[in-house]
This record gives C-alpha cells, structure tokens and sequence, in this order.
C-alpha cells in the first residue's frame, strides 16, 4: 500500500517535466467535455457578438408578420405573436439567460465561499451561527424561496437574479466549509499562524488557494442550474418583463400559442435543452480533472485482481510446473510489476525472485519505494489494476503458477491458505463491523461448518492472540480498541484458516514500542508454533533480527543482497545495505557522527542503466552504470548484486 | 534564577473537558498533561520519548502557545510566555519555532518552497525589500541542502526528505534561539532520517539553538539530546542526563521502553521486560501512580496513595516512583 502511494509521490516529484497529462490534456481526452467546451464557446461567442450581428431588432413589433413559421424570407427562425424576429430574440435571449446565470452564480459563489471559509477557519461558536443561518435558508423549499424573495422585491430581472443568488449561497457555503475545516486543522496553516500571520492572511493568502478547486467545481455545476432556475422564474413572468427577451419569457410566451404555432416555444426550449447540457457536460469534465482524488486517470474501482500480460495469461495445462521444489512452499521466479502512468511506466517490481521455505520466516527489507510491498501484493494479484500490471514471471505456489491464475483460484488462497497481515489495522478493520464478525467472515467464506462452531473458533483465535475477556471484545467495534488490539485482531484474522503462509506487511509499524515487542513476541510464538511461513516486510533491521531466519534486501525494484539473517546483519556485503544499518542510531553503541546515505533513492521510472545505488554509492566507479549488474551467489544461500562481489574483489 | 535556563516549565497542566447532551456539560476532562515540570538549558537539546497518547504533542502546542495552559507557568528566559498577550506572543515566535512531524501537510501545497521560506520575513519585517529578502532565502536554502535554483518549485515536486529540509529553513530563517522538533524524522526513510538529524546537529552547533525534541523513537532521541525524560500518561516520570537514562534506567516503565526497542544485535539477544496491557485512557488515570496497572513492582502504596513526586535519586537523575 505505502509502496503505491510513494510511486504516487514520486511521480508528482516530476509532475513538471513528463509526469501524466497536463489538465488541459486530461480534459481534452474526454470528448464529451470537448463537445461541452465547444457548445458553451459556441453560445458565449454568439451572446458576445450579438450587437455586431446583421439582426433585426429584437423588440421591434410588427404585427403583420406575426407567426411566421420557421424559414419564412427575412425571418429565418419565423416570428413570434407580435411579429418580432425569433432567431434575433432567441440570440439576444441567450445573451440575457447566460449572462444572469454567471452573474448570479459569481454572486453566489463569492458569498458562499466567504461563509464558508469563514466558519471553517474559525469554526466553534461562528461556524455554528452562519452554518446555522445557512440550515435555515436550506429549509425552504427552493423555488419557493426564490418566489417569495422576487415577491418581495418585485418582479424584475435583477431581482431574479438576485433571488436566484441568495438561493443558491448554501450550496457554495457547504461545499466551501467542509474543504476549509479539513484544511484549516493541516500543519501548513499552523505554521502560519506560527509565523505569526494575521487571521485575513492566512484565510486569503494560504486557505483560499486551497478550497478554489472545490470553488470551481461547485460554479461548473451550478452555472446551468442557475439558467435553468432564472428561466424557470422568468416563465413564471417573475424575471425579465416585457418586451426584454430571455429564454424562459420566450418559453412562457410561446406556451400560450402552442398549438397555433409551435415553433416559439420549442425554439427557447431547445436553446436551454441544449445550453444547459453543454455546461454540465463541461462542468463534470472540469470537475474530473480539477478532483484530486481522479488525478491518476479515471475514477475506477480496481479490479479484483492485477492484470497480467496477455502473453501470461495462463492456459490450463502449462499452468503445472513440472519441477516443483519440494523445498519450498512459494518460489517467485523473476516477477516483474509495473504500474502504467500517463505515460510513463514505473518498474516498482523488477526481476524479483526468492524462496520460502516451510517454516521459515523471510524478511524483506527496504525503504519508501524499493517495491517491497508491492512484490508482497503481487503474490496473490492484489496490487490495484489499474494502473498495476505482472509484466513477466512466475509464482510457484504447490506446484501451481499464480501468475495467471483465474480470479476463482486466487480467492480461494486468499485469507485461507495464504494471508495478509497489513500496517495499518484501523483503516483495513471494516468501523462498521465487530471484530468478532469480522474474524467470523473470514472463518465463513473458506470453511463450511456450523454458525455455533465458527462463533467458538472465533473466540478461541481471540484468545490465541492473547486478547483479554475475548467474548466481550470480539463484540467491540475497532475504534474502540486500541492500536495493539486491533492489530492482534488482523494476526487473528490472518490465522483464521490456518495458513500456510502470512504475509506480514510491516505489521508493526503504526504500534509504540512496548506494544511492538507484545505483536513481535506474539507473531513468533504463534510462528513457531504452528510452524508457519512467514514473508515479514519491514524497513527496520531491529525488527528484521527479532523475527526473521533468512532476509533480502531491496533497492529500486531489485533485490541487492539476500542471505540468513545473521550473516546479512553482521558482515553486509552490498554498499546499500552497510550503510542501511549504519544510518540508524543504536541505542548500545557510543554516539557518532551518523552515517547518512547521500542524495535520494531514483524515481522507479527513470532507472540509470546498471546499478540504481551507484549515485549514492562509496565505491562506485564508471562500469557501475554501464551494464547490469547481476546477482551473484558468494555462498550457498547467499546472494550479492554488486560489481565488487561478482568480480571477485571482496 | 540561573541565567543558563532558557526555558523553564513549571507544573504544566492541560485539561480538555469532556462535554456531553444538550447544555454541553462537563462531564469529565482528558488529563492530557498532568503536572510537567523541566528546564531547559541554551543551546542543549532536551530530548522527550513517549507513546502515543502521553501528552507530548499537547506538551508542544502548550509549549508553543498555541493553546492556552489550564495550570502552571512556562518561564522564557525568565518570562511567563503562558500569561502573554497576543502582541508579545507574535514577538516571542521569533524566537520560537517549530518543525513539524509530517513535511507533507505541513508545507501549504499552492505555494512555491522559495515563498514558504521566506513568508515568516514578511510577517516579521525583518530584511528592508524583497531583494535583501531573497538573499537571505537562498542563504538559509544553501545551508539546509536545498539547490537555490528550486526557489519556484512547488512541494509536491519534492520527496520527503527535501519538504522537511524546506521545513527547517522555514523554522531557522528568523534565527530562533529555541527551536521545538515534533517528531521530525518520524514520516521519513531511514536512510533519509540520517540526513535530517545530521542537519539539525550541525545548525545547533552553527547557531547555538535550544532543541526542544520529541520522538517515539528512542534511538534518535539517544542520538541527538543531552537530557532525556520519559513521559507516560501526562507525567514525566523519569528524567536525566541521556548517558545515565539509557545506562542505568530507574523507573519500570523506562525499563520497559528502552528494552522494547528492537536492536540490531544477533550476536546477543537482551532480556527484555515486555510490559502487558495497554495505556490506561487519559480520561480517567489510575489513582495513583499513572504506570501502576502494567508495572511489575506495583505495591499496595502505587495504588493507593497520590503519586510519587519526581524526585531527584542521584545528580540530576529524577524518577516518579516509590521504589526510590
């Protein structure tokens, strides 16, 4: 998961230069939006230059040309019940309709959003009163609220407009406040006030930046709303009066002769139909790209399981490998997993492979970005798709290849034979469930046994994890636990169906200290035990030696060194993983100068040829980076990807 | 008073209420810092470690007035901070910064590295134009590692590591002589966390700065202060010279705490004293002494009686607990 996020990280680091689409291009791929775009140009170019067009003058009368149909000589549109010209009108009417629209909708949004940042900065006390009076203008039914203000004003097509404004504050002011009050709690506005900027500062100069994309939004939506609402009043002979035209007076007008000639009111109606699509279409197209949350693409939901090249996809038969090692429960033979970005390919998994055997416990180690995670995903085709894709490779699992296999094989691994133990339990524990239910489901889904039984696994899986009063917790929900407990509760779930093998994503992480020594006492016991495969993903050597027999250690995609735990610790022999250890401060050891590595990891998309530490390495040199370099084996069960190791030199 | 004492907190207390129903009554308060006292000395680093939840971010943010005390004084070279109005407030954070946890939320994301960096300049007037400013943005810029020529880029261009450099100029530019650290290499790599300290290490030497530094992680906390207290459940309850503390540690729960931390040693595996349980909810503290449900040596006398004062066992060795 954070594996993901730090490519997410890494690609915006060059969102300058070649990262994705630009907005703009973003918005162009999506050709409802370009056709959005070119009818609301279409219609603001035509409103704009209205005086300048050859057209008659759309209030002038005559009475003996009145109701001409369409494509009538002089009268391309016809005329309407008092002679006057309707393509004139209707050009003259857009430009009245369209440009109350935005008026009122500027109104509505810069007093909305000035509410709305307000009561979200300050919140407390002041948010509650002009939220308050927000509910209230909220409770009226709509239309008739702005019916009751134009009756109190006046009918006019500037009290339309304004009614139309007020109306629509709430909107602004809802959406505004809650982008503010989850802004205004960020360390970014504490620091300000740190610095000691005023209160109108920072609310103009570091808050308003932050909610415009939500401001914009809001006003792409509601500008067609609002035509539709100042045409709805104008109908209804609140808005523009006689002989002004506007689309919806149009329409109200040409109501009374429908059946005499249908053409007045269909035309006005049409005009707003198709107005008013062209600014949604737009408006959600503006909305798409501006939306943080659909930077990456397209809103989709990941598919159930990570895409694999055609070219592996299995087909039954070659999906037995014949030479299963009969010493290992998992062999992963050159995994490759790359994630497709705009245009760019990031190789988060390049050229993995690796052993569990049974009983072990392997540790894979390395930082933010290394592809730990992901490679730990990929084993049963959980890495999102998309943008995740299994370029090549296998994962030999009881003599059976995963990569490729159907949805319905992984399912029935998942949670069962082979199971996940994530970093964060709070957010992978579902807050609307108990525990126990949750523990239950897993137990459900894989075994088919008793309701009474499964509620006694369950409680006895509580126990095991040493959960005190397991029959009332397994009734809690899991933000009423703490983090240690709910962690105890993930391992649970994990050990529901008695695995073959966890896969432990650095399950300690999030947890204190103290509590980390109860979960990693804990995860060994339950380990040995029951004489699981363990897979311990971790950026800690501290954790690494506590738990692990064997581990590799990750760099950029690629494993750099692999070899028994002990050996690994004491005697490194890649450069990366020397100074990996050196880098932390030791609590036994006199304090030094730390060590730390120079410069930043490389972004997995840009990779140099040869080897990816080089940049930062002690003892690089020119051959480093002028061909790959390959994993050496210096000893049985040891292995070192460096230039030094496999030229013989240490 | 010494003059040497830069900061002197005295019996800092911090109360949240608990309001409930209709008419917002008190029902209870979080005991969120609960009687913390401690002093400083110029240009030292304190160190403070604690668990999720003791008070230690509350601690800051009291430290910092950002939020106002419930009892006690918080004394800067020699003036009570915690009872100052607004305006002395906005002078004192000149000399008062602070580094925040998370560099990503941490940095306004609409606005370039260059402009965060010298927005405290403008705020404070220091520097006569934009031009004398921008000479002393690209001085600090050089001396935490940045390449001046990122002056217009824009935080999310940046990894971690780089935002929390920026963080640091941000914090240094106006020169503080006090700077509070909030977890500052907790968000980062390993390999980056290095980093980060070494150029906390080196401003401290170059500008003589007070660190006030927080930290789970007992390991960095070892690396960089000359003071270290343990904090637990609101109180200090062991506080000493970092040598002493991580040698010779007296109170059970720092007993625990230090030999929890995972170490990378396969040659000798320590004996470690797994505390059991979890922390006790601030809301309602046990009785007595705060540690007494999960400590190993807990008396009748633990329980019972008030708590034990922080007492001073040995030269500047202070512990909160019966046994001594």
């Amino acid at each position: 998961m954070s594996e993901q996020l730090t490519i997410e990280t890494h690609s915006k680091k060059k969102a300058g230069k070649t990262y994705g689409l630009s907005s703009w291009q973003r918005l162009r791929r999506n050709h409802l939006t370009v056709v959005g775009l070119g009818i609301v140009s279409l219609f603001c170019l035509i409103s704009l230059l209205a005086p300048l067009l050859p057209l008659p003058d759309p209030d002038a009368t005559n009475l003996a040309q009145r109701l001409l149909p369409p494509l009538s000589p002089g009268h391309f549109l016809g005329t309407d019940q008092l002679g006057r010209d309707m393509l004139s009108r209707l050009i003259w009417g857009t430009r009245v309709s369209l440009s109350v629209g935005i008026i009122a909708t500027l109104i509505a949004s810069v007093v909305g959003s000035l509410f709305g940042i307000i009561a979200g900065y300050y919140g407390g006390r002041l948010d509650n009163l002009l939220m308050r009076s927000i509910d209230m203008l909220m409770a009226f039914p709509y239309m008739l609220l702005a019916l009751a203000i134009v009756a109190a004003l006046g009918p006019g097509l500037m009290n339309a407009l304004f009614a139309i404004a007020i109306v629509n504050i709430p909107f602004f002011a809802r959406n505004v406040r809650g982008v503010a009050v989850s802004q205004a709690r960020s360390d970014y506005i504490e620091a300000a006030r740190l610095n000691g900027q005023s209160d109108s500062n920072i609310l103009f100069t570091e808050l308003l930046p932050n909610v415009m994309p939500v401001i914009i939004i809001t006003i792409s939506t509601t500008v067609g709303w609002m035509i539709l609402e100042t045409a709805g009043l104008s109908f209804l002979g609140l808005g523009a009066q006689p002989p002004q035209a506007d689309l919806g007076s149009m329409l109200g007008e040409g109501r009374k002769m429908i059946i005499t000639a249908p053409h007045e009111a269909t035309l006005p109606g049409l005009v707003i139909l198709i107005l008013v699509i062209g600014i949604n279409l737009l408006g959600d197209g503006l909305r798409d790209v501006l939306d943080p949350r659909l930077k990456s693409g397209t809103l989709v939901r990941p598919k159930a399981r990570t895409a694999v090249d055609p070219a592996l996809e299995a087909k039954p038969e070659e999906k037995q490998i014949t030479a299963g090692n009969k010493e290992s429960v998992l062999r992963v033979n050159e995994l490759r997993t790359y994630f497709n970005m705009g245009n760019e390919i990031y190789k988060a998994v390049n050229n993995v492979s690796f052993n569990l055997i049974p009983g072990e416990s392997l540790g894979i180690v390395g930082e933010s970005g290394s592809g730990k995670s992901v490679t730990a995903l990929s084993l049963m085709g959980l890495v999102a798709t998309p943008p995740g894709i299994i370029k090549s490779g296998s994962i030999c699992y009881n003599g059976k290849n995963l990569v490729g296999a159907s949805l319905e094989t992984l399912q029935k691994l998942r949670g069962n034979r082979i199971t996940y133990v994530f970093q964060d339990p709070l957010t992978t524990l579902n807050p609307l469930l108990t525990v126990g239910d949750q523990i239950a489901e897993t137990l459900k889904r894989h075994q088919t046994c008793s309701g009474r039984k499964i509620k006694d696994r369950m409680i006895e899986l509580l126990k095991q994890v040493q959960i005190p009063n397991a029959e009332d917790r397994a009734k809690a929900y899991p933000h009423e636990l703490s983090g240690g407990m709910r962690q105890r509760v993930g391992i649970a779930m994990a050990l529901a169906n008695d695995p073959e093998i966890i896969i432990a994503d650095e399950p300690t992480t999030a947890l204190d200290v103290t509590i980390q020594a109860q979960v990693l006492g804990l995860i060994n016991n339950l380990r040995k035990e029951r004489g699981l495969s363990l897979l311990f993903i971790t950026h800690d050597f501290g954790v690494v030696s506590e738990v692990c027999d064997r581990v590799m250690v990750m760099y950029a995609g690629k494993v750099v060194e692999a070899g028994t735990a002990q050996a690994v610790i004491n005697s490194p022999l890649h450069p990366y993983t020397r100074r990996l250890i050196d880098c932390v401060p030791r609590l036994g050891k006199p304090d030094k100068v730390i060590h730390a590595i120079k410069g930043l990891a490389p972004a997995v998309n840009d990779l140099p040829e040869g080897c990816a530490f080089a940049d930062r390495c002690d003892y690089a040199r020119a051959e480093c980076q002028q061909q790959q370099i390959t994993i050496t084996e210096t000893e049985p069960g040891r292995s070192v990807r460096c230039i030094r190791v496999s030229k013989g030199e240490i | 008073m010494e003059p040497d004492n830069h900061l002197v907190v005295k019996n800092v207390v911090k109360h949240y209420p608990i309001r409930k129903g209709l008419f917002s009554k008190i029902v209870g308060n979080v005991h969120a810092v609960d009687g913390v006292s401690f002093q400083i000395d110029r240009g030292k680093t304190f160190g403070l470690v604690g668990e999720s939840g003791c008070g230690k971010s509350t601690l800051a943010r009291l430290l910092m007035s950002l939020e106002p005390l419930s009892g006690g004084q918080i004394l800067y070279k020699g003036q009570d901070i915690s009872r100052f109005s607004k305006k002395h407030i906005f002078e004192i954070r000149r000399k008062m910064q602070l580094i925040f946890q998370d560099p990503y939320s941490s940095l306004n994301p609409r606005k370039s590295i260059g402009h965060s960096i010298e927005a405290p300049l403008v705020t404070h007037g220091i520097a006569a134009n934009r031009k004398e400013r921008r000479e002393l943005v690209t001085q600090m810029m050089d001396e935490v590692g940045l390449d001046v020529e990122q002056f217009k880029r824009y935080p999310h261009e940046f990894s971690g590591g780089q935002r929390q450099r920026v963080c640091i100029a941000r914090a240094m530019i106006l020169e503080p002589e006090f700077v509070l650290c909030d977890e500052p290499v907790s968000a980062l790599d390993v390999s980056i966390q290095a980093q980060v300290i070494n150029l906390l290490c080196n401003l401290q030497k170059k500008r003589n700065v007070t660190y006030f530094f927080i930290s789970h992680d007992l390991n960095v906390v070892k690396h960089i202060s000359d003071v270290v207290a343990v904090m637990y459940l609101g109180r200090i309850v062991e506080l000493a010279p970092k040598n002493v503390l991580y040698k010779r540690p007296l109170h059970p729960y720092s007993q625990a705490l230090i030999s929890s931390a995972p170490e990378v040693n396969l040659k000798q595996k320590k004996k470690r004293t797994v505390l059991t349980g979890d922390v006790p909810s601030p809301i309602d503290p046990p009785k007595g002494c705060h540690f007494c449900t999960r400590c190993r040596y807990v008396e009748k006398k633990c329980t019972n009686e008030p708590s034990p004062e922080l007492i001073e066992v040995e030269h500047n060795h202070f512990v909160r607990c019966w046994l001594y």
